[in-house]
């Protein structure tokens, strides 16, 4: 399930390197600490050792030194040997203290012919070459196993002290195996450690991962559940559900539109095939057909009209609509537009109102006509009998407004936010005895806005409505 | 059979009406939910057929409250035939779910089959002595020959072979067989009864006095 690709893994990879890196940094720190620590010790034991045979040897005696066999652990006294060595037993008990015997020692006169030597001595010690002259320092060496220190003396003896290591030697390594013990054991205690942190801290994206995984499978409603709304990722858990909240907006009323598109094209067709197939399943007389054919040709204009509207629309969305602007003044084109539309109120008994000043702007005067003629035609539909259409323009620096107010029932608050919408029809029964699909102001909106202008409503329950186109006023050059 | 058809668009619910009347069906008009609702709970109608995108009242809504009260089949008619409006439609209790536009023919075969399935037949042929009614094809023959029945003579026929050896009264009779327009109680049940016994034989529709008639 989880690849070595994932998150979790290159975080446990990277923790686990240096995780590594550290522990061995620190062990072998240790481990050397440790060490010198220990062969220190040991050095310093064989100098305190060596400083106590020097001080157990004799005082030379001036003269020519004598030569002779090597001499034992107690050498047999000799006038020409000089005094001989002896180390009190006191001496010899503090040399090998608690140390069993593993301290030795061992004596040569100025020539390099042994002297004295312990008993626990290896044989064939070689002698120590005289490197450092008549120095008082000590000197190390290591042979094999064997620690040493030797010195020589101001008249020329050597004098060196050893201990086999091996004991030391042991404990480092015993140090070693625990420190590699000790640290394999913290590395992957830290390791599973941290896979269970990495889990801990991944469990949100796994979340977030789940759930835009079932929104992209389409449940569009879908939204991810956020427990830490200040954490990195809440904050991206609420601005992804803000996306997806847009996003599914945006489909449902994409669905909406094609669903309410598809009901008004498919009303006329039914129609037209009902018709027709009604009269084709029997003779009929001819003011049938006539009725039959007045339906259809009905039905078919109103499908004219729709895909003329849905067509308009699709402009508008991609943006594609030319405006021919032409300097043009608002208030003749409203007066323009209601002289048309008189006989229209005259049927009805109503009558314009006008109130229009010189408004001019930069305009598209086919476009703003159209807007007027929508308006003018809603004003006329809606509007109570014998009432009066109030219109206005008027105009500021900045914007030109005009403004269609009839005297009719109002529009309901709850419709008024929607009546831009798309296929969106008040009251269905009412508008549909005129024929519309609820597109008209719909796309007078996408006009006024295309103009850089805009088209807003007002209303009142039973005093009326009143339509405020705004459009920018004509930069006065 | 008597329907109901609740559409909104005036042309659509004419030529509807006009299609089903030449079928010999008896059909009452709604032009809303309102009226529509009204009207099903009204009378006892064969089948309604409901437009679902309708004024006042939806087409939903009057599926729901007429199913408090009856079970009259219903075809649900809609021009929006997403999956979820059907499964919608039928879960409320439509008995049928038909998209706009439509083709008749399935439209008529739907509402024969409705209102079938309503009587408890599932056959579309039904067989008496020598008389064969083809409840599809609106045609009856006698000893294999083919006998020319109107449209109204027909659903007469066809309603009573669906309630064969019950005893139709003749309000249900008027109900089932006459518009709201036409439904005065007047002796053109009688004229049609005696056409279908002169086409058919005397005794093959049973006069129940005081009661109805009956098909054996």
């Amino acid at each position: 399930m989880i690849l070595p690709t994932t998150l979790r893994w290159r975080i446990q990879l990277w923790h686990s390197l240096l995780l590594l890196l550290v522990l061995v940094g620190f062990g072998l720190a240790a481990f050397r600490y440790q060490e010198r620590n220990i062969l220190n010790n040991l050095e310093k034991e064989l100098r305190t050792r060596l400083d106590i045979i020097h001080a157990g040897m004799p005082v030379p005696r001036p003269g020519p030194r004598p030569e002779g066999p090597p001499g034992k652990d107690r050498p047999p006294p000799r006038d020409d040997d000089g005094p001989m060595f002896n180390l009190s037993a006191e001496r010899a008990a503090f040399f090998q203290e608690a140390a069993g015997d593993s301290f030795y020692y061992q004596i040569w006169r100025r020539r390099g012919e042994p002297w004295a030597r312990s008993g626990t001595a290896p044989k064939n010690i070689p002698l120590p070459a005289r490197t450092t002259g008549l120095g008082l320092g000590f000197t190390d060496r290591e042979r094999g196993d064997l620690r040493e220190v030797f010195w020589f003396t101001p008249t020329g003896d050597a004098l060196l002290v050893g201990k086999s290591a091996k004991e030391e030697l042991a404990e480092i390594q015993r140090f070693g195996r625990t420190l590699v013990l000790l640290g394999s054991g913290i590395f992957f205690l830290a390791l599973a450690i941290g896979w269970w942190i990495t889990k801990l801290a991944l469990r949100p994206v796994q979340v977030i991962a789940a759930s835009a995984r079932r929104i992209a499978a389409g449940h569009l409603e879908e939204r991810i559940p956020i427990r830490e709304q200040r954490s990195e990722l809440g904050e991206l858990s609420g601005v992804l559900n803000e996306t997806f909240t847009n996003l599914e907006s945006s489909f449902e009323r994409q669905a909406r539109f094609t669903a309410d598109a598809a009901h008004e094209l498919r009303t006329p067709v039914a129609i037209i095939l009902s018709q027709a197939q009604a009269a084709l399943l029997r003779e009929r007389d001819p003011e049938s057909y006539q009725r039959t054919l007045e339906a259809c040709v009905k039905a078919a204009r109103r499908l004219q009209q729709l895909t003329e509207s849905l067509l308009e629309l699709a402009t508008h969305d991609a943006g594609a609509l030319q405006l021919q602007l032409e300097p043009c003044d608002l208030a003749k084109l409203t007066q323009e537009t209601a002289d048309l539309m008189q006989p229209l109120l005259a049927d009805q008994g109503m009558k314009f109102s006008c109130q229009l000043a010189f408004t001019p702007c930069l305009a598209d005067a086919n476009r703003i006509g159209q807007i007027m003629v929508n308006l003018l035609t809603n004003a006329l539909h809606y509007n109570r009998p014998q009432g009066t259409i109030y219109l206005t323009t008027r105009c500021d620096q900045t914007e030109v407004v005009l403004s269609v107010r009839d005297e009719g029932e109002g529009i309901a608050p709850e419709h008024l936010e929607h009546i831009f919408d798309r296929f969106y029809r008040a009251e269905a029964s009412r508008n549909r005895q005129f024929g519309g699909a609820g597109l008209g102001l719909a796309i007078c909106q996408e006009i006024a806005s295309a103009h850089g202008g805009q088209l807003g409503v007002t209303s009142t329950l039973g005093q009326g409505s009143e339509f405020t186109l705004r459009l920018p006023a004509k930069p006065s050059a | 059979m008597r329907l109901l058809i609740v559409e909104d668009e005036p042309d659509l619910l004419a030529s509807l009406a006009e299609i089903l009347r030449d079928e010999g069906y008896a059909v009452d008009e709604a032009a809303d939910g309102e009226e529509g609702l009204e009207k099903a709970l009204m009378w006892d109608y064969d089948a309604v057929v409901l437009d679902v995108m309708l004024p006042r009242l939806n087409g939903f809504e009057v599926l729901n409250r007429l199913r408090t009260r009856k079970k009259t089949p219903v075809l649900m008619l809609t021009a929006r035939n997403r999956p979820q409006d059907k499964v919608r439609g039928l879960d409320d209790g439509a008995d049928d779910y038909l998209a706009k536009p439509f083709e008749l023919t399935e439209l008529l075969a739907r509402l024969r089959a409705l209102i079938r399935r309503a009587s408890g037949n599932a056959e579309n042929i039904v067989r008496i002595g020598d008389v064969v009614i083809d409840l599809a094809a609106h045609s009856v023959h006698k000893a294999g020959q083919p006998v020319s029945l109107t449209a109204r003579e027909c659903i007469l026929l066809e309603y009573l072979a669906q309630h064969r050896g019950r005893v139709v009264t003749r309000t249900q009779l008027y109900d089932h067989l006459f518009d709201e327009n036409e439904s005065s109680l007047s002796n053109l049940l009688d004229v049609h009864v005696s056409n279908v016994r002169k086409k058919l034989g005397h005794d093959f529709i049973e006069t129940r006095r005081g009661l109805g008639y009956c098909l054996k």
